[in-house]
């Protein structure tokens, strides 16, 4: 076991401890060696690409799952969780991705659930609950107003409700898992003030995140996991990114973003006046041969939607869109698929894959009108296609009868950009490419956006990584409220400038 | 670090960590699929019938075991791609039933009999696009929807036979349906029925639009990101539907030589029964033609053996539905002894850490 | 492993291909079973008269009182006319087609005697013809089948004096005039709507006061009669009187005028089971009703059968046979056989009958 931690001394009891835990799941092993120190007053990162075992190390914290071997105690004690129950009693709360709060409940009764504080007749006191409910979000710094219903509240809100529950539960420790991946720049600066705020009041708090501008920016340790295993534990002043890199994916990774310069050629695609009622409006835009366009723009400000009309999934009102010169039929994602068009949509578990189905069935699915000879299909064809193009993207796969679901985050990403790669596509829609995977996968599905737009595909791609979207594209479209408020080249395009363009309209009106 | 690294790995790591792969490979994978397990169960029944049922073994068996199942395994074709899309239409039995009155009256005017087979198709049709327009176009559910047209259908149905039966079908044409192939038994209608399953057979397991059902099934969001026409496929299935279940009704009418309204009134449950047991998911997504058919047959065997021995049909519903819930629930219980019995070797064979 | 890679690429199609070829083996080991025990299946089924033959009965479905009462009677009378076997089946529903099935495995059995009760006349005709080819003798009761495909029907009694038993008893009920409805089992039941087809000639000739306002079917299902007699209180204000022509309806009208303001007011009357009608002659609501022995039915059923059996009828007009204790019958018209007349049942005599 390597670290170049200091020994916090005896006489420091650390908040939470857990040595050598160990998860199987039949024949996989999802934990071999789950090692992590958190101490109180701490915000401590715990990396590692997927797959690692960073999630079932955080649901053996949360009490979801029972540990076959290793040892566990909170606060010095201990500890043997049955349940998630248990897990809350010892002072632990986690907080996910994306809660899960009840849509039809006010605030304050989601951060109350189960536990309402009651009036003098044992009924209970709304008043009360409105009360402390809004003294928690004034702890917090955050405004909230704790009548408004649960539903429509967005994913940072959610969250900070989120954390607002575990406060008035008392957690000693709060576990962030993921919190920031479907947060904007401003949610999530806002998140690390509220998180800060608390370690400072003595908590702990382990913080699982894929992107290192955060980790380096929040805390004060960082513990990284491969294969499993414990690999080490930093002071995080004391390391660099690429040493973390290195150790999460056991060798260096040359580039992160390894864009080349492609030849533009003419256009591929043009986008002539696109609206939608309330939606998007007045979207023009064009994307050239070999050209990586990106659209950037905080969430929610339209992109997904652009290009889900484009692709035909959602109808349009107004305006064109035109492959090569032809215009394509609206809300006809078959006859942009015909015309040479490709979509991996951002959330590939219900969108990009059929999870249950089997790996060849997937990559094959986009090519099923293609492989048809006097329209029936051959197995044989079916299983050479997919068996070429998962390997040609080096998708990791047991069998190509396994499910879907089978695979790790990165694989299943690989799988997606397969099954569209397979049809050849001259035009390509990325939404969020490499959202969630893991930092060796990420730079392999940027390799291979590079090599595509090398070989002329046109790509527009969105994403909410500003690093990614300053390395990767040669354009950088940025979308604000429905509208395209900036179209800067590569050489424009800095953060300051991206940024601005984002959010002029909110500095605006301020 | 170069600690870690040369640390030989006590588990196979490179696989993936999320979860347990599932399914077998190679010939296990045939021999042992589900739809194999339905086909021994099938034939075990047979010879254990044969065996021990006096009467089971002789030539009138096949042509009486085959004509009573017609009608299900008629409907539970397109019934296996409805439910494969994750969809259910209930009113399949009331279609056939309206066909059937229709036909009577039909011919009780004196229309031309090939002009009344026709009819009695397009009105199957139509009913079964009026299913399909609500469910795959308005977008409803198709549970209500289809309980609503199970009475609606069936109404109709009523409203033009009334009480009335119509029996003086031509000759010619009602022994046609009660007819055998040659010496073998095996009734003339079954190269019908064998078109018809060769058929949805094709259309699910070999064309595209078979493979954006199975993807329909699953996730439908997923399904239309591939360019699958989602409602357009349901549209057509339960068109299907209705025309398969108006062939059954004619079929029907004939073979009883009798149109009435309550004519296969109760059979959309025995097809529906047998889908299931056929291995197909209520939930959508996972079926095989082969596996229904599997299922059909034995239903219908044992259905026939138990008459045979004259055991009451009390017992036979007793039967069907243990035979249904131990179809569906037998897979899960075997996951789960399987996964403890892996979980035991695998936690044995953990080194115990510090 | 290694030896199975090859099959294991054959994958999907293979195994689709593989089921179908399997089942197609079952087909034909249906098949061959079928064939192979060819031989020791006619031997039993010839028509001749030995010590061991066969009856068996079906009736329209099974569970029901009625049923269960008339079948109680024919297991008497074949025991009594010397059957070696005597067997019940039937359809839990009394759907139009659901008895052919039935037939068919009696068929297969060579059962020398079938005697039924059809839910539809024409839809059992092609399996009765097939049992007759077999050998077997098909004798109808209670609701008989298109006349070609049986060899006699045993009737109740006259179809036309069930129903003017039922004309005369409302009518004296009622006073000679008003509103009366019926309230009959499935729009398709064959001896009802026969019934009722006389009823309704009964009364436009000779019960010019007494209009028919509504027929309503209960399916032969309680609730659904309870609820359909409820129906007709409530849509018919002036309604003075029900006839149900069917035991499950009778009594379902019965317990809700019994519990109901129209109790005593609104008069019942019809075919009912004097055991289920019991409680409702000693409370008022039903003041008569009507019935044949349903046990005898059974019983004539069977002797028929075995003198049909034995050669001595034909089923031609004029045969006679003996039935048992019940005396000698003779076959009529259209091979009809007529039980006996209806018993008119009211608190005086009812407590005489256990059926």
């Amino acid at each position: 076991m390597v670290t170049d931690d200091q020994d916090p001394g005896p006489d420091v009891v650390p908040a939470l401890s857990l040595t050598g835990a160990a998860k199987t799941f039949g024949p996989v092993v999802a934990l071999a060696d789950g090692t992590i120190e958190l101490r109180a007053g701490e915000i401590h990162a715990l990396v590692g690409e997927n797959g690692a075992g960073k999630s079932t190390l955080v649901k053996i914290l949360a009490g979801v799952y029972h540990p076959d071997a290793g040892q566990f105690s909170v606060g010095g004690a201990p500890v043997a969780f049955r349940s998630v129950a248990d897990s809350k009693a010892a002072g632990i709360s986690v907080i996910y991705q994306e809660p899960t709060l009840f849509p039809d409940l006010t605030v304050a009764e989601n951060i109350f659930i189960g536990r309402q504080p009651t009036g003098s007749l044992g009924l209970i006191s709304r008043t009360r609950m409105r009360q402390e409910a809004r003294n928690l979000f004034a702890q917090l710094g955050v405004p909230i107003d704790p009548d408004r219903l649960a539903e429509g509240l967005s994913i940072a809100d959610q969250q900070i409700i989120e954390i607002a529950k575990a406060i008035s539960l008392d957690a000693r420790v709060l576990v962030m898992d993921e919190p920031t991946a479907a947060l904007s720049g401003v949610e999530v600066d806002r998140l690390f003030t509220v998180a800060r705020g608390l370690r400072d009041k003595g908590a702990g708090i382990l913080f699982i995140s894929h992107r290192f501008d955060e980790v380096f920016d929040l805390t004060d340790r960082i513990t990284v996991m491969r294969d499993g295993r414990y690999i080490a534990t930093h002071t995080t002043a004391d390391v660099t990114v690429s040493e973390i890199v290195r150790e999460m994916v056991g060798r260096d990774v040359a580039q992160l973003f390894p864009k080349v310069a492609a030849q533009i050629g003419p256009v591929v695609l043009r986008v002539a006046g696109l609206g939608r009622a309330g939606v998007f409006t007045g979207i023009d835009f064009e994307v050239r041969s070999g050209e990586i366009v990106a659209l950037a723009g905080l969430v929610g400000a339209g992109r997904t939607e652009v290009a889900r009309a484009v692709f035909g999934i959602d109808p349009y009102d107004t305006g064109s869109v035109e492959l090569l010169g032809h215009r394509l039929r609206p809300h006809d994602p078959q006859a942009s698929i015909d015309a040479g068009m490709g979509f991996v949509p951002e959330d590939r578990r219900k969108q990009g894959l059929v999870m249950e189905l089997s790996v060849a069935g997937n990559a094959t699915l986009t090519l099923r009108n293609a492989l048809a000879r006097f329209g029936l299909i051959s197995g044989s064809r079916e299983r050479a296609a997919a068996e070429e193009w998962t390997k040609r993207l080096h998708v990791k796969v047991g069998s190509q009868e396994y499910a879907a679901s089978t695979l790790s985050g990165g694989n299943q990403q690989k799988l997606v950009l397969a099954k569209w790669l397979a049809t050849e596509p001259t035009f390509l829609i990325v939404d969020e490419p490499t959202r969630g995977i893991d930092i060796g996968t990420k730079s392999e599905v940027h390799r291979l956006l590079s090599d595509l737009a090398g070989r002329g595909i046109a790509i527009l791609m969105i994403s909410s990584e500003l690093p990614e979207v300053l390395g990767m594209a040669d354009r950088v479209l940025v979308m604000r409220e429905g509208r395209i408020t900036a179209d800067l080249v590569r050489d424009e395009a800095t953060p300051e400038s991206v940024m601005h363009a984002a959010t002029a309209a909110l500095e605006a009106s301020q | 670090m170069s600690d870690a690294m040369t640390t030989a790995p006590a588990f196979d790591t490179t696989k993936t960590l999320t979860e347990e792969a599932t399914g077998r490979t190679g010939l296990a994978r045939i021999l042992l699929g589900r739809d194999a397990i339905m086909i021994y169960l099938v034939l075990a029944f047979i010879l254990y019938a044969s065996l021990t049922i006096p009467r089971f073994a002789t030539p009138v068996t096949v042509g009486f075991l085959l004509l009573d199942v017609v009608p299900v395994l008629l409907i539970a074709m397109p019934m296996t791609l409805v439910i494969i899309t994750g969809e259910i239409d209930l009113s399949v039995a009331s279609i056939a039933g309206l066909t059937s009155a229709l036909m009577g009256v039909l011919w009780a005017d004196g229309l031309d009999i090939a002009l009344v087979l026709i009819i009695g198709l397009l009105a199957g049709m139509l009913a079964g696009a009026f299913n399909g327009f609500l469910v795959a176009v308005v977008g409803l559910p198709s549970l209500a929807v289809t309980i609503g047209t199970l009475a609606l259908f069936r109404g109709l149905a009523l409203v033009v036979i009334g009480d009335n039966a119509v029996a003086n079908f031509p000759p010619g044409l009602t022994t046609f349906f009660t007819s055998k192939l040659g010496a073998t038994g095996i009734p003339t209608v079954m190269i019908g029925v064998v078109v018809v399953a060769l058929f949805f057979g094709v259309l699910l397991h070999f064309t595209p639009f078979g493979r954006g059902l199975y993807a329909l099934g699953f996730s439908k969001e997923a399904a239309r990101f591939v360019g699958i026409k989602v409602a357009r496929s349901k549209f057509w299935l339960y068109v299907g539907t209705g025309t398969i279940s108006a062939l059954a009704g004619i079929f029907w009418t004939l073979r009883y030589s009798s149109a009435r309204s309550d004519n296969a009134s109760g059979l959309e449950l025995t097809v529906i029964a047998a889908v299931l047991l056929g291995g197909v998911s209520i939930f959508g997504g996972k079926g095989s033609i082969p596996g229904v058919l599997a299922g059909v047959m034995l239903i219908g065997t044992i259905n026939f053996s138990l008459r045979l021995t004259r055991v009451s049909d009390v017992i036979l519903i007793i039967v069907t539905g243990t035979l249904l819930i131990v179809s569906v629930v037998g897979p899960s219980i075997f996951g789960a002894i399987q996964q403890w019995r892996h979980d035991r070797r695998v936690r044995k064979a953990l080194p115990t850490l510090p | 492993m290694q030896s199975l890679r090859p099959l294991a690429r054959r994958g999907k199609a293979t195994r689709r291909v593989t089921s179908v070829a399997a089942i197609a083996a079952a087909l034909a080991l249906l098949a061959a079973c079928s064939s192979g025990g060819d031989s020791d299946e006619t031997s039993g089924s010839g028509g001749g008269g030995g010590e061991d033959l066969t009856i068996t009965f079906i009736p329209k479905q099974l569970n029901n009182p009625y049923t269960d009462v008339v079948l109680g009677g024919g297991e008497e009378g074949a025991t009594a006319a010397g059957f070696a076997d005597t067997q019940v089946v039937g359809p839990l529903e009394a759907s139009a087609s659901s008895q052919v099935s039935f037939i068919n495995a009696e068929t297969q059995a060579g059962t020398n005697v079938i005697v039924i009760a059809a839910n539809d006349p024409d839809a059992v005709g092609p399996a009765l013809e097939e049992a007759r080819t077999a050998g077997a003798k098909i004798v109808a009761f209670d609701s008989d089948t298109n006349p070609k495909y049986r060899d006699v029907f045993i009737s109740q009694v006259v179809a036309k004096e069930v129903a003017l038993i039922q004309t005369k008893l409302i009518s004296e009920q009622i006073g000679g005039a008003g509103e009366i409805a019926i309230l009959s089992a499935t729009a398709n039941a064959t001896n009802q709507n026969e019934w009722i087809k006389f009823m309704e000639e009964d009364l436009a000739a000779n019960y010019p006061d007494i209009t028919l306002v509504a027929k309503v079917y209960g399916d032969d299902d309680d609730t659904k009669s309870f609820q359909e007699a409820q129906g007709l209180l409530q849509a018919y204000p002036n309604l003075k009187g029900i006839i149900s022509p069917t035991t499950v309806g009778i009594a379902a009208a019965g317990r809700y005028l019994s519990t109901s303001e129209y109790k005593g007011k609104v008069a019942l009357t019809g075919l009912g089971l004097p055991n289920e009608m019991r409680p409702f002659v000693k409370d008022g609501t039903v003041t008569a009703f009507a019935l044949w022995d349903p046990a005898q039915l059974g019983y004539v059923a069977a002797f028929a059968g075995k003198a049909l059996a034995d050669g001595t009828i034909t089923g031609a007009e004029g045969d006679t046979f003996e039935a048992g204790d019940l005396g000698e019958r003779t076959v009529g018209p259209d091979g009809i056989v007529i039980v006996g007349p209806p018993t008119v049942f009211t608190a005086d005599n009812i407590d005489e009958y256990d059926f």
